[in-house]
């Protein structure tokens, strides 16, 4: 009876284990499927071929990347939102929103510095700038007060219409 | 044990019973790799040092690994891994001692025969992008992005070393063997003496330092522009640009020169020449005395992001953002 009990142990034994070897080999393999979940995430690097970063989706963004180093945006100038860098790593533009005073805002960037500003304040007012070096620049906007187009070549207004105060 | 006069294995029974149990305690556990926003980039090079006299030079990657490159060597040989960006380095051939500026972790102290982290030199504020430093009297120097500057006696034990007032908010861009800092600022070049601690002079001047010759004379840099300051005259003796953007058309296998001036990004002055390098991924040679472009080297396949000059100013390298390091014969 005892060597009988101990026999039927021994067998289911085995299939136990092979059982849990058969689980073990057919799991080694996870694949995730998270196409019908919400992903709550700080960020998110996007990086090519070479593994430079090329977007990346976060809160707060990391600090502007120029040639072999960062530079400080500034106090109270974290952003949050979605940046875009080049091959070589540069950060080129972005689309995102600000900390300190509210403002969204999309930039494009050249090499060196940015050079185009689509920007909404928080009270209403919106935005197009775009300048280049020696103050040339076009600023265009609108808000609840009225509209304006500034035109300006070396830090000299050339033409500037505005319905503001009229 | 016997049953129908066969033997049972005990120790067999047991073992599969472990085995069972390991098996079953076998938990699987699916970790993800902890990413983060910086330190990603393993391509740029953002600063390069010479190692050797010649031909053989440290460089240093935003993902904090430094390597050693030797001049037509194939391999490249990784001396240390830093959990952190590096932006510029600073070699003491002596201590064999690496000074790596980095992101979070202020000045690294490396030890380039193991790899290893001596020492770490914290910073007030933000970071720095640039290092000072002088092997004779092992004086380091460097700023941050917020208007401090440090300067360490690395001999000392990396004492810092107190500046007067009127230096507050400059930057420390060169040091001489005799103890003179070079500082530029919105005043212009002010030179101070640590030894001394008096001020030797003061030039006004626009434009970041970015090299001082034997004569004291300055190679200062502007956007597009770079000028050479004559501080006997106590004037810029030219301002020139990078003429020509050279690009290379590769479909005809030429190169086409596009009359635009692109920023420069930097400068060496010598005893007789000027080089400097800019976006237009040209290196220029300028005649010293007089400002005169002599050669354009197009050298470059991506922005250049540092260049060193050799002991003996007959070499000259040069590494870019697209992970590229030129060695070129002067």
């Amino acid at each position: 009876m005892k060597n009988k009990f101990l026999q039927i142990i021994l067998i289911a034994n085995v299939f136990v284990t092979l059982g849990l070897l058969i689980y073990i080999i057919n799991s080694h393999h996870v694949e995730l499927d998270l196409s019908n979940e919400i992903l709550k995430v700080k960020g998110l690097v996007v990086t090519d071929s070479t593994g430079t970063e090329r977007i990346i989706i976060g809160a707060h963004l990391p600090p502007a990347q120029s040639f072999g180093h960062r530079f400080y945006r500034g106090d109270n100038s974290g952003v949050s939102g979605v940046m875009l860098y080049d091959h070589e790593g540069q950060e080129r533009g972005g689309y995102v929103t600000d900390d300190s005073y509210g403002n969204i805002f999309f930039t494009l960037d050249s090499k060196v510095s940015q050079r185009v500003l689509f920007m909404a304040e928080p009270q209403g007012a919106a935005t197009l700038k775009m300048w280049g070096k020696n103050g040339n620049e076009v600023n265009l906007g609108a808000s609840d007060e009225g509209s304006w187009l500034d035109v300006s070549e070396n830090g000299k207004k050339e033409k500037c219409i505005t319905t503001i105060g009229k | 044990m016997y049953y129908n006069n066969r033997k049972i294995n005990l120790y067999g029974l047991t073992g599969i019973l472990c085995l069972s149990i390991i098996l079953w305690s076998c938990k699987q556990e699916v970790s993800i790799k902890k990413g983060r926003f910086t330190a990603v980039n393993p391509v740029s090079y953002t600063d390069v040092i010479y190692k050797a006299d010649r031909d053989t030079v440290f460089v240093s990657r935003f993902d904090g690994k430094i390597y050693e490159v030797i001049k037509d060597g194939t391999k490249k040989q990784q001396i240390a891994a830093i959990d952190d960006e590096i932006y510029a380095m600073a070699y003491d051939k002596r201590k064999s001692r690496l000074y790596a500026a980095t992101l979070n972790s202020g000045i690294v102290v490396v030890n380039t025969k193991d790899g290893s982290v001596v020492k770490q030199l914290h910073l007030k504020n933000t970071w720095a992008k640039q290092l000072t430093y002088n092997s004779h009297n092992g004086i380091l120097a460097t700023y941050d992005f917020k208007g401090s500057h440090y300067v360490w006696n690395t001999n000392e034990d990396f004492n810092a070393i107190e500046t007067p007032k009127v230096l507050q908010g400059t930057r420390p861009r060169y040091i001489r063997d005799n103890g003179d800092i070079f500082f530029d600022g919105k005043q212009g070049v002010i030179v101070w003496n640590y030894k001394t601690k008096i001020i030797i002079q003061k030039n006004k001047t626009s434009g970041h330092l970015i090299d001082v010759d034997d004569q004291n004379n300055y190679l200062m840099l502007r956007g597009k522009e770079f000028s050479f300051f004559d501080t006997k005259a106590d004037s810029i003796m030219y301002s020139q640009q990078h003429p020509d953007w050279p690009i290379y058309v590769a479909d005809k296998d030429t190169t086409v020169k596009v009359p635009l001036h692109l920023e420069i990004i930097s400068g060496i002055i010598t005893t007789n020449t000027i080089y400097t390098c800019g976006l237009d991924k040209s290196l220029r040679q300028w005649d010293k005395k007089s400002g005169e472009l002599i050669s354009t080297y197009t050298v470059l396949k991506n922005t250049p992001s540092a260049m060193d000059i050799a002991k003996d100013k007959r070499q000259l390298v040069i590494v870019d953002l697209g992970g590229n390091i030129q060695f070129k014969e002067l």
